[in-house]
């Protein structure tokens, strides 16, 4: 039991720096974020499963882990994609305040769960 | 008792100055909003959403809600000054998106 | 330091957004517009791209025709016809203020004024002529100016665009700055005209099709269902702009009168095809 305990306590302690598992809140949070026309509507560009009447101006949105496995590339590509190509039409959610630090992560871990 | 009432008093009186302070921090903010917003609409790239949020700040402001007032209009400022950088970068960028 | 300086020059020469701009060329820029969709799209012809957004589904293009079958801008034809028709209260009438009374023009607009060395569109010459006539002008975005311009267009049915843009340094000045506007990224969304309608034509922005830019204005004034009734280039630029969440221009700006003189002239020797109707 006591050691069950402290297993725990370590496991919590070195969680951030393994990959935090996303609660079904933010994937629900993040899936509200990605269809919702005024928030970040991605549906509008790119078809992803559960997205009705998806746009094709991006690429699908399909085994995401691996299309982008690095997290911190994924948030830098939806925050400001036109500081790594500039000719995309994909808008700077990030930079131009579109959405915050913390709804950009939610649409990660909901297109994650893609 | 006297004691009571005397930490009563520095309360009020403390609340009183966060509220004069809040007051004149909101007040900053909205001219600071407005001046980058000039120089926005200016350079034909207001953004609405820098809009709303300075309507959101000149409401929250006549409310005495001057926490909300402040924090609406660092947002239209912050707005204001990234629609300035992307009119400002276009001035050279456009030419880069049309057909040769 | 001075070899620095040298390769600093060198990048920036070399790099096309800091390359000096060229000296204004609307004819080989029309030729590399046309041209860059012709490449794109090798299937289309030049005249197919008028119906814009319904060359790329046969099930959009089916609803469209059926559409067509009754089309939804007759009343305002039949509107704009009598409103054309019908004298001032000096005793003039529209026909008055044009070249050939007024019937089969819309393919030379929008055109340069020398006099005031503005941009005119179709729309703004109608209200200019009210003017001269003592009457107010009208809203250049829809209803009485939309019928008429919808009247005026619709005698020039498949007659092929006709842009002028003489060598008056005012007027290469007005194209080359309706060409910065539809080219430069605007609004929190950071999207320019051509965002869409170049880079993205013909692909879907959630279930609809994106019209290429060119032939985008032959079918204008439209009936759009959206909006359920008719209206000019200018009401869409207005929509355009604020999809962006940029705060749009004023009707009769500079800025939209010179959007609407380049991008007109973008597609010329395609065939009027307005009033149209879109979704």
């Amino acid at each position: 039991m006591k050691h069950t305990a402290i297993l725990l306590g370590l496991a919590v302690a070195v969680l951030p720096a393994v990959a935090l598992a996303a609660t079904p809140q933010q994937v629900a949070a993040g899936e509200k974020i990605a269809t919702t026309k005024s928030l970040g509507n991605c549906a509008a560009c790119h078809s992803f499963a559960g997205a009705v009447e998806p746009g094709n101006v991006g690429p699908a949105l399909k085994d995401v882990k691996a299309m982008i496995p690095d997290r911190k590339t994924f948030y830098a590509i939806v925050f400001d994609e036109q500081a790594r190509n500039p000719q995309t039409v994909m808008p700077a959610f990030g930079k131009n305040l579109i959405l915050t630090p913390r709804q950009i992560n939610e649409v990660i871990d909901f297109l994650y769960t893609k | 008792m006297k004691r009571m009432a005397l930490v009563v008093a520095a309360a009020v009186l403390g609340l009183g100055v966060a509220h004069a302070a809040g007051k004149v921090d909101a007040a900053r903010a909205i001219a600071g909003a407005a001046a980058k917003m000039k120089i926005a609409a200016a350079l034909d790239d207001q953004w609405t959403p820098a809009i709303a949020a300075f309507k959101a700040a000149k409401a929250a402001d006549a409310a005495g809600d001057y926490a909300k007032a402040e924090a609406s209009a660092k947002r239209a400022e912050a707005l204001a000054a990234a629609s300035i950088a992307q009119a400002r970068s276009q001035k050279r960028l456009w030419q880069n998106a049309v057909p040769r | 330091m001075k070899r620095a300086w040298a390769m600093i020059v060198a990048l920036a020469t070399l790099a096309p957004g800091l390359a000096p701009p060229a000296k204004a060329d609307p004819a080989a820029d029309l030729k590399a517009f046309q041209g860059y969709f012709q490449t794109r799209f090798p299937t289309l012809a030049l005249q197919d791209y008028v119906n814009g957004p319904y060359n790329f589904s046969a099930n959009d293009r089916a609803q469209w025709k059926q559409i067509l079958e009754f089309p939804p801008y007759s009343f305002a034809v039949d509107a704009g016809k009598t409103a054309f028709g019908t004298k001032f209260p000096d005793g003039a009438d529209y026909a008055s203020c044009f070249p050939r009374g007024g019937i089969g023009i819309a393919q030379d607009y929008p055109k340069f004024d020398e006099k005031t060395g503005k941009v005119v569109t179709l729309g703004i010459a109608v209200n200019e002529c009210r003017e001269r006539h003592g009457l107010k002008p009208l809203s250049l975005t829809k209803g009485e100016l939309a019928d008429i311009v919808a009247y005026m267009t619709s005698t020039s049915d498949g007659k092929p665009i006709h842009v002028v843009i003489p060598n008056d340094k005012r007027a290469i000045a007005a194209y080359e700055a309706g060409k910065e506007y539809f080219y430069s990224r605007r609004g929190q969304l950071n999207f320019s005209c051509a965002s869409c309608h170049v880079q993205a034509a013909g692909k879907r922005l959630r279930g609809q099709y994106l019209a290429p830019a060119l032939g985008i204005t032959a079918s204008f004034p439209v009936y759009r269902s959206k909006w359920g009734d008719v209206g000019t280039l200018v009401r869409r630029f207005i929509g355009c702009n604020k999809k962006v969440r940029s705060v749009p221009a004023k009707p009769d700006s500079a800025a939209y009168r010179d959007l609407a003189y380049f991008l007109t002239y973008m597609s010329n020797g395609l065939p009027i095809a307005g009033p149209g109707a879109r979704s």
